[in-house]
């Protein structure tokens, strides 16, 4: 699995990933950690004076957007960069079994973005520890947020991979990634949608209270790769509670099961479609054909479910959605999405040989 | 010895591979000619392993390339892309190729670069396409491969350069009796240093034969008869007119030579005499069409 040689071929290609990963992390964690610090500093200098609160708060909502694109990015540039630009003919010339070849990405790719998250997540602790932060914020919120953040990064890194098995550019598996990321999240909502114009009673989905997932809510975050890094918040206000505690909202740790899940499809299926990837197809949106027709009935299935929502919902009167409107508007989707996709399937996105 | 056993390849829907068996032995060059888009690149990617074949086998030295991939530390591939290295430098190629092949002999590969007084100490991407093109192929060469495939290699070389590298590659494959397989559309570089053609048509494999025997198997003749050409000549399978000035028609035979060249004396023309013959003669005649480029 490991070759000295893939080794430094992937940090040729990905290198710029490399640097986006470790800089945007010191950016978003202990750079940020800093200026709260000093931002703390000048809040207590001024308290009673002008101010009469001490909050100090930390979201996963500040990293994760940020950090899935990052993510994504680096999967592209390892995968999807050589389609684009005909470097597979190279990689794949080499004395090394396709396996390997993936294997080598996957793992240089999770070691930089482990290492990464791991010495910026222990600075940024140092920084709370040995700064005012420590005053009124305990820094374990933070080893928290890494016991979430790592195997969620792993999984969307090694999802985001193994799109790039089925994706034939760069491009398409930079869009691919990012879609079907929040897939479940999307497509839940146009199915919902599609129940309720349909005149079904959403509050009898919830049928997992008190178990696993509290709510429906709860476990459409948790099949929802990034969502539960969204999630994630700290909260504390000296001012108002002396404990410093604090306030940690962390999601279940059964949702760690949803990255488990992802890692243990996506990771066999990646190593599985580029052992057999089909190198003539580079450039195209998809690189196999066998798929071609189960991806095109999804992709027109969800034109025609967000159109019929938009239209129903525009078009509906006292809140009752128009079942005609909604199948109109369903159709039309359907109908351009076929059309715009029998182009896009058939465009070819390469750079120059 | 490298073998492709009844290898078929599909793509678009369009079957440009059609069971194409070939064997090369060490200390041959075959040169591969065929017109665009007969599907030369989609072979020499299929041997090299970049494409699978939906039908038959490559194998090295009686090793599945597709199977075994480590096999290619004997069996490199110089594409027509210049592009694929040019963000790396002399130094980190050096650096990269003699991590991947076990025997890629460092001193050699700079010895190669004084003699065809290539820049060292620049990144891929200044060099001219000329040069990019001489880079990879001393690059695959240092890597002391037994077979190496090279895809329209001396594309964008000047004359001097050209003639200096199929020169080496002539030495290179008499010293160390390696195999090199060209792709190329230059007939006359094939005519000069190929063993053996391989000329592809229609996807499949139209001749397999030394240059010796390919032109002893063609002739190129021209003809001037009282009126046009008689029926009975025009009307053989083995006679192509490549062209006609009047009543001049300049012909090739291709195989039964003597009793063609005899039915054509028997019809008294004015003028029948042979003409000296090229590969270009062999390749337009046997690979058909005048101005058809896919």
């Amino acid at each position: 699995m490991f070759h000295k040689a893939l080794w430094m071929r992937n940090q040729k290609l990905a290198g710029p990933a490399v640097w986006a990963v470790y800089l945007s992390l010191f950016f978003f964690l202990p750079f940020f950690f800093y200026g709260e610090a000093q931002s703390f500093q000048r809040q207590i200098d001024e308290f009673h004076v002008n101010i009469s609160q001490l909050p100090f708060s930390f979201h996963g909502a500040q990293i994760a957007l940020f950090l899935t694109l990052i993510l994504v990015g680096f999967a592209t540039l390892l995968i999807g960069s050589e389609r684009t630009t005909h470097s597979t003919d190279l990689t794949f010339s080499l004395p090394f079994k396709r396996k390997d070849i993936f294997l080598s990405k996957w793992m240089f790719g999770v070691v930089h973005i482990t290492t990464g998250l791991l010495v910026n997540l222990l600075l940024s602790m140092l920084i709370v520890k040995f700064t005012i932060l420590n005053e009124v914020a305990d820094a374990s919120f933070l080893l928290q947020f890494m016991i979430l953040v790592i195997p969620f990064s792993i999984a969307i890194f090694t999802f985001s991979m193994f799109i790039g098995t089925i994706a034939g550019s760069m491009v398409s598996q930079f869009i691919l990634s990012c879609i079907f990321l929040f897939f479940p999240l999307g497509f839940i909502s146009l199915i919902a949608t599609f129940l309720v114009v349909h005149g079904m009673d959403l509050n009898m989905l919830n049928v997992f209270e008190n178990r696993l997932f509290h709510t429906f809510e709860d476990l459409v975050i948790s099949v929802t790769l990034p969502l539960p890094i969204f999630d994630f918040a700290y909260y504390t206000d000296v001012s108002n509670d002396p404990s410093g505690l604090g306030y940690t909202r962390v999601p279940s740790y059964l949702v760690l099961l949803s990255p488990l899940i992802y890692f243990a499809v996506t990771f066999p299926l990646g190593i599985w479609f580029y052992s057999c990837t089909k190198n003539e197809n580079n450039g195209r949106l998809l690189v196999f054909e066998k798929g071609k027709g189960f991806f095109s009935f999804g992709v027109i299935l969800c034109f025609a479910l967000t159109f019929g929502m938009i239209g129903g919902g525009i078009f509906d009167s006292y809140d009752n959605p128009s079942l005609i409107t909604y199948y109109l508007f369903a159709l039309i989707g359907g109908v351009l999405s076929y059309f715009a996709l029998r182009q896009i399937m058939n465009i070819r996105l390469s750079l120059r040989k | 010895m490298i073998k492709m056993m009844n290898v078929s390849k599909t793509i678009d829907g369009r079957q440009v591979l059609k069971n194409v068996n070939i064997t090369l032995k060490p200390g041959m060059i075959a040169g591969i000619v065929g017109r665009n888009g007969v599907g030369k690149s989609t072979l020499l990617r299929t041997i090299a392993g970049i494409l699978d074949p939906d039908e038959g086998e490559v194998t090295f030295n009686e090793i599945n390339i597709h199977q075994r991939p480590e096999i290619k530390q004997k069996l490199t591939y110089v594409p027509d892309s210049t592009e694929i290295l040019k963000t790396y430098n002399v130094k980190e190629i050096v650096k990269l190729y003699d991590a991947i092949y076990e025997d890629f002999d460092v001193m050699y590969f700079y010895s190669l670069m004084d003699r065809f007084q290539l820049p060292k100490n620049r990144k891929l991407r200044t060099y001219s396409k000329g040069m990019k093109a001489l880079f990879l192929m001393i690059l695959s060469f240092s890597t002391k491969a037994d077979f190496i495939i090279l895809d329209e290699p001396t594309n964008g070389l000047d004359p001097i350069v050209k003639r200096n590298i199929l020169q080496f590659i002539i030495e290179e494959v008499s010293e160390r009796q390696m195999s090199v397989l060209i792709s190329t559309h230059h007939l006359e570089e094939v005519e000069k240093m190929a063993d053996v053609l391989i000329m592809l048509k229609d996807g499949q494999v139209e001749s397999t034969t030394s240059i010796e025997e390919a032109k002893a198997t063609y002739r190129k003749v021209q003809a001037v008869y009282k009126y046009s050409l008689p029926e009975k000549i025009s009307d053989l399978n083995n006679v192509t007119i490549l062209s006609q000035t009047g009543r001049v028609y300049t012909l090739m035979i291709k195989g039964d030579i003597e009793a063609t060249m005899e039915k054509m004396r028997q019809e008294q023309p004015l003028l029948l005499e042979e003409l000296p013959m090229t590969l270009e003669d062999i390749f337009i005649s046997s690979l058909g069409g005048e101005t058809h480029v896919s």
